[in-house]
């Protein structure tokens, strides 16, 4: 039954990095804002559509 | 694709902000416009690419109505822009704008797409709650103030508050909660094997490996988490008194103690479980209550009603300056909506000063050369010049910010129904240790130790401190939701308390910018409103624009006015159908002065005949009469006015007791009414809306402000109900009783719990299994009775 304190240790080790993880993403500020990225992530990537649009305009762009 | 709006009755709708559309040949690709604001900003966003911004959300736009390029003039200033920066680094900038008007998804989208409208803008990020939008910029390449004005252009009015830029973040909550969180989890984890069997042989030979485990996951806790609880404690011994963390913090540090002890001499698992749980029961619960509005700003001093900068005249040139900088003898230049920033003497131009919040006075004053005028008038009307003769700080109408009330940080001395229990619950409790202990030396004298220290454990008010965090936890967000934003929790209670209630008349009472039109003499003809209306037209004095507004609903404009002029001070005139029109003053209009006329009165004379004269008078909100009537029956009502006193008479009819109305009140007469009321013991909500009202707000016990727009400025206050709730007021009032009465239910309950505690731990059977359940038992069904009760009358009653 020794291998108990193995497998709890490991399993404290994983938890302790989990909670690592948790009190860096905190003090990133990922829990500032808990609206304002639902949002955001409903928006139809347009990006690629103007940046063709605008190299069109400046004649790069490939047709 | 939906080309324009068009609502089922027929009327077409801005494409832009969804407002009726009077003038229908405002029209772009058959998309029409109210007003010539919104298509410029339609055609802003369509030259850039940016169509999606009526994709997301129909007519997402909001109705801009001044243009003002000068606006943001005073951003140029380095001494005013640099302390707005969050970040400042070679060339790049990142500054945090206020953006009180984000309301949608649309908005979202639109601001965090800035860079495609100007190169110089690298990212932007909006925070959709704080209503703020973080902009990196390239400041060769786009300035402050050009950021400021391209963002305003698309509709969006950039608000830099003295204050709003360093604003608090509840980070260390989260912090707290989360780290105590996992230590409960793993605590929990280790002590499970001691629920299910604790005499098996595997547990036995474990358990001290078990326990140990335990004690290191307990450290943050109480070192950290618990932090909060047992400063606090040790502050209010240190002064004498006695709050609710006390007994919490007697039976923390007992639980803590006694689990340690036991742990490490081998007696048993110790209360680790309960004693995580218990903290983190009460964060979940500090959390809970700690809801704040964050946009909202309830602690602003009238420094941030006047502008961070104005307009200096130097040698007939225009320079922008910090209004800080402001000097005695300085000529300013005031124009149209601006705040007078100090003291001071026109030296150029008619002045038509608003001073309604700061005084109260609903009548605009009209001023000429080498008149006094005071710090906090807004002027209506052409730009003037004036010479300043005090700076702000001494100015006559801001005296008021010297009061004593203002210096002390919290003045509420009124005790809170927590502080008042916890000292009878500390006494109770050490009484009934004290006499177990005293019965069991004659039982069985080894147990005295377990049994007072079980007796702490069990009493300590867990279930108790949650009941106010969800009861005024709750309360305060179905308030919010109704539209009364208060600013913490603990305003519930002294709502539910409140024996006296004093109104402002002017902009509290009334509304701020609609005024009821009578007119008094012989009735006017059709065609006599029409000549009126055509020649208010031409005027933009401010009475012209009300009366403009008034008559336009009724009558169309004729054209042909010949002869038209324009007496500043005085009236207009014109001849229209052969009808020589004078419209103005009694002077103006019948060569003679009534003194001591109190209403405002536009006098009318037609053709030689004078028919009569309008009279524009506040108009009282609506549902003004059933609030007062609801509220007569439960509460003492005042009136405190700055205004004079020809409503008297009117507003009588409505209060129970006419002479608790009041007139002519200066902003330290109001501190100083309710200061008496206070004396006599009453608890006082004051409600008002400006600058006048801030001495009585802050005196008062609760004071609530009311805003058409709850994002604009508001004298420091504990709540902020928005306008159109105004009628509102004596159902959030019942609601404060209400929650007071689920507050005491939930005491009940919880006591009930810790009665039930205290049998097992007099008889000493509190094992650590029974402190186990029963605590996170009562905290759950505490949290669940006041969160149901609450939410359950919040829906039903509003």
């Amino acid at each position: 039954m020794g291998v108990i304190y193995l497998l709890i240790g490991v399993s404290v080790v994983i938890a302790i990095v989990f909670l690592s993880f948790f009190l860096w993403a905190s003090k990133n500020g990922q829990f500032d804002d808990d609206y304002t990225p639902s949002v955001r992530i409903l928006f139809d990537d347009e990006q690629l559509k103007d940046n063709q649009l605008k190299d069109n305009l400046n004649g790069t762009g490939k047709v | 694709m939906l080309l324009c709006k068009v609502k089922h009755n027929g009327i077409i709708a801005c494409y832009h902000c969804g407002d009726y559309c009077e003038n229908q040949s405002i029209k772009v690709e058959e998309k029409n416009f109210c007003c010539n604001g919104c298509k410029s900003v339609y055609e802003i966003l369509n030259s850039h690419h940016l169509n999606q911004f009526y994709k997301l959300e129909t007519t997402p736009g909001t109705k801009n109505h001044k243009q003002n390029s000068n606006q943001y003039k005073y951003l140029d200033i380095d001494e005013i822009a640099n302390p707005l920066f969050d970040f400042i680094d070679g060339n790049t900038r990142v500054v945090r704008l206020f953006l009180p008007s984000i309301h949608c998804t649309s908005c979202i989208w639109l601001l965090e797409n800035l860079n495609k409208m100007d190169k110089g803008i690298i990212s932007s990020q909006v925070n959709f709650l704080k209503k703020e939008a973080l902009i990196t910029f390239n400041v060769d390449e786009i300035s402050l103030r050009d950021l400021a004005v391209l963002v305003d252009k698309v509709g969006y009015t950039v608000k830099f508050d003295s204050e709003n830029i360093s604003r608090a973040s509840n980070k260390s909550t989260y912090l707290k909660l989360g780290l105590t969180f996992f230590c409960f989890g793993n605590i929990m984890l280790f002590s499970f094997p001691e629920y299910l069997n604790p005499d098996e042989t595997f547990l036995i030979s474990y358990r001290q490996f078990f326990t140990s485990l335990t004690f290191v996951f307990s450290l943050p806790v109480i070192l950290y988490s618990a932090n909060d609880y047992l400063f606090s404690a040790l502050k209010a011994i240190k002064h004498k008194v006695v709050n609710l963390d006390v007994p919490i913090s007697l039976g923390i540090v007992t639980l803590y103690l006694k689990s340690v002890y036991d742990i490490f001499s081998g007696n048993g698992p110790g209360y680790m479980d309960s004693f995580a749980g218990f903290i983190l029961f009460l964060l979940i619960g500090k959390w809970f209550q700690d809801k704040t509005y964050q946009a909202l700003s309830f602690d602003r001093d009238y420094k941030s009603y006047f502008p961070l900068a104005i307009t200096l005249l130097i040698r007939g040139k225009e320079v922008i300056k910090p209004v800080k900088d402001v000097l005695v003898g300085d000529k300013l230049l005031i124009k149209n909506d601006e705040v007078i920033p100090a003291d001071a003497i026109i030296i150029k131009g008619e002045a038509n000063i608003d001073y309604s919040f700061v005084t109260g006075e609903s009548k605009h004053i009209s001023k000429k050369n080498g008149d006094q005028v005071y710090a906090g008038g807004k002027q209506i009307g052409n730009s003037i010049e004036v010479e300043v003769t005090n700076t702000l700080n001494q100015s006559y109408l801001t005296q008021l910010w010297n009061q004593s009330v203002f210096k002390k940080e919290d003045n509420n001395n009124l005790e809170n129904i927590n502080t008042k229990l916890s000292h009878y619950f500390i006494l109770v409790v050490l009484g009934i240790s004290l006499i177990a202990g005293v019965a069991w030396s004659f039982i069985a004298p080894e147990h005295i130790f377990n049994v007072i220290v079980s007796v702490l454990i069990v009493a300590c008010p867990c279930a108790l401190a949650l009941s106010i965090p969800f009861t005024f936890g709750n309360a305060l967000r179905v308030m919010g939701k109704n539209k009364l934003y208060l600013k913490n929790a603990d305003v519930v209670e002294k709502l539910g308390k409140v024996t006296d209630i004093v109104f402002d008349k002017t902009g509290t009472l009334t509304f701020q910018n609609q005024a009821s039109i009578k007119f008094i003499g012989e009735t006017l003809q059709e065609n006599e409103e029409e000549l009126i209306m055509s020649l208010v037209r031409n005027s933009a004095h401010p009475l012209s624009r009300i009366l403009y507004d008034y008559l336009k609903e009724n009558v169309a404009f004729l054209d042909g006015i010949t002869n038209f002029k324009e007496v500043s001070g005085k009236g207009i005139c014109g001849e229209l159908d052969e009808k020589e029109i004078y419209i103005g003053s009694q002077e103006w209009v019948k060569n003679t002065v009534e003194p001591n006329q109190s209403s405002t009165r536009i006098y009318i004379k037609i053709a030689g005949d004078v028919k009569g004269y309008y009279q524009i008078e506040n108009k009282y909100r609506t549902g003004f009469e059933r609030t007062i009537q609801c509220l007569n029956h439960n509460y003492n009502l005042h009136v405190l006015s700055g205004d004079n006193n020809n409503e008297k008479k009117n507003l009588s009819t409505y209060f129970q007791n006419a002479s608790n109305i009041h007139f002519n009140q200066q902003p330290i007469d109001k501190l100083n009414y309710i200061k008496n009321l206070k004396n006599e013991h009453n608890i006082i909500m004051m409600v008002g809306d400006g600058l006048n009202d801030a001495g009585a707000l802050k005196q008062s016990d609760v004071g609530i402000v009311i805003s058409e727009d709850v994002y604009n400025f508001t004298p420091a206050c504990d709540g902020i109900l928005d306008a159109g709730m105004f009628a509102k007021i004596p159902e959030f009032l019942q609601f404060g009783k209400y929650s007071l009465s689920v507050l005491k239910v939930s005491y009940v309950i919880s006591l009930l719990y810790n009665i039930i505690g205290l049998s097992f731990a007099i008889t000493n059977q509190l094992s650590p299994l029974v402190a186990a359940i029963l605590m996170p038992l009562s905290s759950v069904s505490v949290v669940l009775i006041a969160t149901v009760l609450i939410r359950f009358y919040g829906n039903k009653n509003f």
